[in-house]
Formats: C-alpha cells, structure tokens, sequence
C-alpha cells in the first residue's frame, strides 16, 4: 500500500494561549476528496494552516510524503489586497515561487504552462489586468490557477465558492472532479449542502475531528460529532434549514 | 540656460543634484514596495525611532548617522519580529517606537552639555550640505537596492502580494522580508539628510501615490515614481532658491503638489472616458 500523503497524529495547536484543534488524527491519502465543515471559529482553517506549515504544532505530528511546494493551496478570499499592483498572470506565476527559490528564472515553458491554465479557467483575456479589475469569480479562478500550476499532489482550499457567481461554481466542481483522478483535494466549506454531492469523504471538525467517510451525513451523525452546522438543501423554495443541534 | 550652467560650478550644487538622483532613486524603488505592502506607518514608526539615535550619537560624540543606523535597524528588526509574531498589536508597538525614538533624542541632545546642533536640518534635511562621504555612501546603497530588486524582483513582487501563500509553498520569505526592512531603515536613513526625519516619509509615499494613479503595474509604478520624485525634487530645490524657504519642505511641498495636480487630471480623464464609454 503507498504511504499517505499527509499523516497528522494527536495533533494540538491554536493562536496565542487559546487552543483551536484539540487530539486531531486524520490520513490523507491519494485520490481522497475530503471535504472538510465546521461551524465558523471551530478550527476549519486553523487546520488548513496547520498542514501547510503557517502555524506551529503545539503537539502531536504531522507528517508529509509530500515533496515540499507540491500542496497547492487556494486561501481564503478576504484578506487578499485587491488594490495590490499585480497582474492577473503575475499572480498565476507566483504559484511557482516555492520551487523557482529565489536565483531561478521563470522559463518560457513556466509562462506557457500558467497560459494554459489561463485558457482553462477562461480567463487569458484578463491576462495583463491587475486583479483590482476583476469580479469575485474572475479572482478565485486566478487563485485557483495559481494553486494549480505547480502541478501539486495535494489541493487545499479554503472556502473556494465565497464571492463567486452560480456558473463558476458549478465549473469549479467539474474542474476538482477532473483532478481528482489524479490528486487528492481538501475543501472547507461552510456549506454542507452545496459540497456533499461532490466530495468523498467527509471532516467535521469543531475543536475536535470526526472523520466521516462517507459523503452522506445525517443531522444525527452531525449531532453526535458535535459539529452544529446548518444544513440547506438547495433546490426546491423553500430551504429547509435544520435548526443547529447540541448534545 | 546660464543660470543652470552657472549653478553647476558650485560643488554644493553637484552635490545636491547627485543626492536628489540617488535618494530618488532609493524612495522611487522601495517606497513602492512599502505602499504596496501598506507598510508607511511601519516607515514612520522606523524614521522617528532613528532620532533618537542621532541624539544618543551626540552626545557620545559620534557621527549621528552611525546613531540613527542602530536605532533605525534595531526598530526595524523588532517591528518585523513583532509582526512575525502577532501576539502584540502592531500598529500599538510602532506608535510606541515611534514617541520613544523622538524622547530619547530629545533627551540626549538636551544633556549634551555645551553643544547644540542644527536640529531642523536633522527635521526637515539639509540636501545642499551632502558632503562627499554622504554621497559615496548614498551611490553604494542606491546601486545595491537597484542589485536587490533586479536579483529578486519576481520573488519581492510574489511575497509582498501573499505571504501565506508564499509560505505554504516554503519560499524563503523570511530572509527576503528581512533584507527588505534592512534596506528600508538604510534608505530611511540615509534620506534623513536630503528630506529629513519629518519629512522622509512623502519621499517614500507621495511619488509612489502619483505614479499609482496612472499605472497598477508594480514595476512601471517604480519608473515612475523615481522620474515623479527626481523632478519633483529639482524643482522643489529651484523653488527653494528663488522664495528663499528651507529645502526639504520646499521638495515635499513640491511632491505633494504634483499628487495633486495628477489627481485632479485623473479625476477629469476617468470624466472623460465615463463620457466616451456612454456615447
């Protein structure tokens, strides 16, 4: 059997004194789509972080099988500054800054690569704009890009379908539904309803990780995972809203 | 044309257009990366504590610029430090370097026994006293700032905009963010002696602003606010001879000027164009 991608074992950290993952254990293996939901504050991103080696490990371990720069990672929308001078391909090609270091230039082959992906996205047109032009959708598909174009093993990302048009959304779980045949994804969302039809596996993480693996998840289950979402199911007017459980 | 002929005969005011080119040079280049990066209260916080190196310097008897070279790279490593950490709020602990700097200058040029020095050429510069070791020293830095963002420009460019990300693909963003603060309280100090401490920090934002209303792209943002700056400050120090009022501020009011002027052009072509796009 392969070795996992990312092993992370009793795993405690969090900000300052205050403590945001308690004793988590989960194994990312390859081709796993696991999408990762949570009640706001309950540690969706701080695990994020965590694998991606932005904030220390208090305790426990999280071991990689991952060459480094080979998790590409989508971060949240907000705290990007949108009035920062950089252009749309700029942006993409930043995606490479791991592995380029700091003395190797950036090939012919780097900028057909992120062109491509660029075409893909269907945004080669917005090439040369500066990213404070662009819509909610146009930003996250260069985000995306740029998570993209180093060819990771891994993709994380976080809250991909904020600020972004029904269209997009819709592509955007096509196009991780393409990859994932090749690499595994972890997404955090804060919707269950509008990822559970397309990931594999299911993290409920409130300070604590319950690993669900399954893609269908009750209220009940939720309940007793102590993860106090809200569920929508879209479709049909009205939304049927489950009020939030605790034990 | 004679005039400026004349001009040049004087060493004072080779000196002063060499150290106008450099320190626009200097400014234009890593007052872009600052504004970009939303790092001017940062640059304050640095450019005040550094008075209070040149006060401690005097009263040791040293140069005053070996005084605001410690002051401003031990503040600037510590506001880096401190913001790497999080855990005390940054713009609090600049705002604290920031008074404590000034104080402890004060303090020290006032013990001083028997001495006092032109503390408004340290407030507001003395661009036509650069002597020629000020100027050597100025050369030096400016070709290493150029050096520094031609070497890694792509690198300064893709850190600046996101960190995490940057980190998440384990690029070396510490040693980068680290040379830049250093080269930051260098330039700082240096153009203490051209803009001075009051007045340094239009130098590092009022070209870089002007230049941005016309251009989002990061590097023609950098041509331009060396071309903005260096105008500027010529015609700041023409205007300072003529109306006889001190140097520095005759520059920055010069720069600010300019900002203006191109805003309020911007605000008639951004018209223009709404008007054009409706018919």
């Amino acid at each position: 059997m392969n070795k996992p991608l990312i092993d992370i074992k009793n795993l405690n950290t969090g900000y300052g004194s205050q403590k945001a993952l308690d004793n988590v254990n989960i194994t990312v293996e390859s081709n796993d789509f696991i999408g990762v939901i949570g009640p706001n504050g309950g540690g969706k991103t701080t695990l994020i972080k965590a694998i991606l080696g932005l904030i220390p490990v208090w305790s426990g371990e999280i071991v990689s099988n991952l060459e480094a720069a080979k998790i590409g990672y989508l971060p949240q929308f907000n705290p990007i500054d949108k009035e920062f001078p950089i252009t749309v391909k700029e942006v993409i090609l930043s995606g490479l800054a791991g592995k380029k270091g700091l003395f190797n230039r950036y090939s012919i082959l780097d900028k057909k690569r992120a062109n491509e992906l660029m075409e893909q996205a269907g945004i080669a047109k917005l090439k040369h704009k500066n990213i404070g032009h662009l819509s909610g959708g146009q930003m996250q598909r260069s985000l995306l890009c740029r998570a993209l174009i180093n060819q990771p093993e891994l993709l994380i990302l976080d809250e991909p379908s904020t600020f972004v048009d029904n269209q997009f959304e819709m592509e955007l779980f096509e196009w991780l539904k393409e990859l994932n045949k090749e690499i595994a994804i972890i997404m955090v969302s804060h919707d269950l309803g509008t990822i559970s039809s397309h990931v594999k596996t299911i993290a409920c993480v409130n300070q604590h990780l319950h690993y669900h693996k399954s893609n269908k998840i009750t209220p009940e289950q939720l309940a007793h995972y102590d993860c106090p979402i809200q569920i929508i199911t879209h479709g049909t007017v009205p939304h049927q809203v489950l009020a939030t459980h605790k034990h | 044309m004679e005039f400026f002929s004349g001009l040049f005969e004087y060493t004072f005011i080779n000196h002063a257009f060499l150290a106008s080119l450099f320190s626009s040079i200097i400014c234009g280049i890593l007052g872009t990366y600052i504004v970009s990066k939303r790092m001017v209260f940062i640059s304050g916080g640095i450019t005040h504590a550094s008075f209070g190196g040149i006060g401690m310097a005097f009263y040791l008897g040293l140069h005053p610029f070996a005084g605001a070279v410690v002051f401003a790279l031990s503040s600037a490593l510590g506001i880096e430090w401190i913001s790497k950490k999080g855990n005390i709020r940054n713009d609090s602990s600049i705002g604290i370097l920031w008074s404590l700097g000034m104080a402890i200058g004060i303090i020290f040029v006032y013990i001083t026994p028997g001495f006092t020095p032109n503390l408004m050429s340290y407030l507001f510069g003395s661009i036509l006293t650069v002597s020629n070791s000020e100027l050597w020293v100025m050369g030096l830095l400016t070709l290493i700032v150029i050096g520094f963002f031609w070497a890694f420009y792509r690198p300064i460019l893709y850190f600046a905009f996101d960190e995490n990300f940057a980190k998440s693909q384990k690029a070396p963003v510490n040693l980068i963010n680290y040379s830049l603060i250093i080269l930051i309280a260098l330039g700082i100090v240096i153009n203490i002696k051209v803009a001075g401490i009051i007045l340094v920090m239009s130098m590092l934002t009022l070209p870089q602003n002007t230049a941005n209303l016309f251009s989002n792209n990061f590097k023609h943002i950098i041509f331009y606010s060396i071309a903005i700056s260096f105008v500027g400050t010529m015609a700041g120090l023409a205007g300072s001879f003529w109306l006889g009022i001190p140097s520095g501020a005759s520059i920055i009011f010069t720069l600010a000027l300019i900002f203006f002027v191109s805003k309020i052009v911007k605000i008639f072509i951004d018209k223009n164009n709404r008007t054009a796009s409706l018919l």
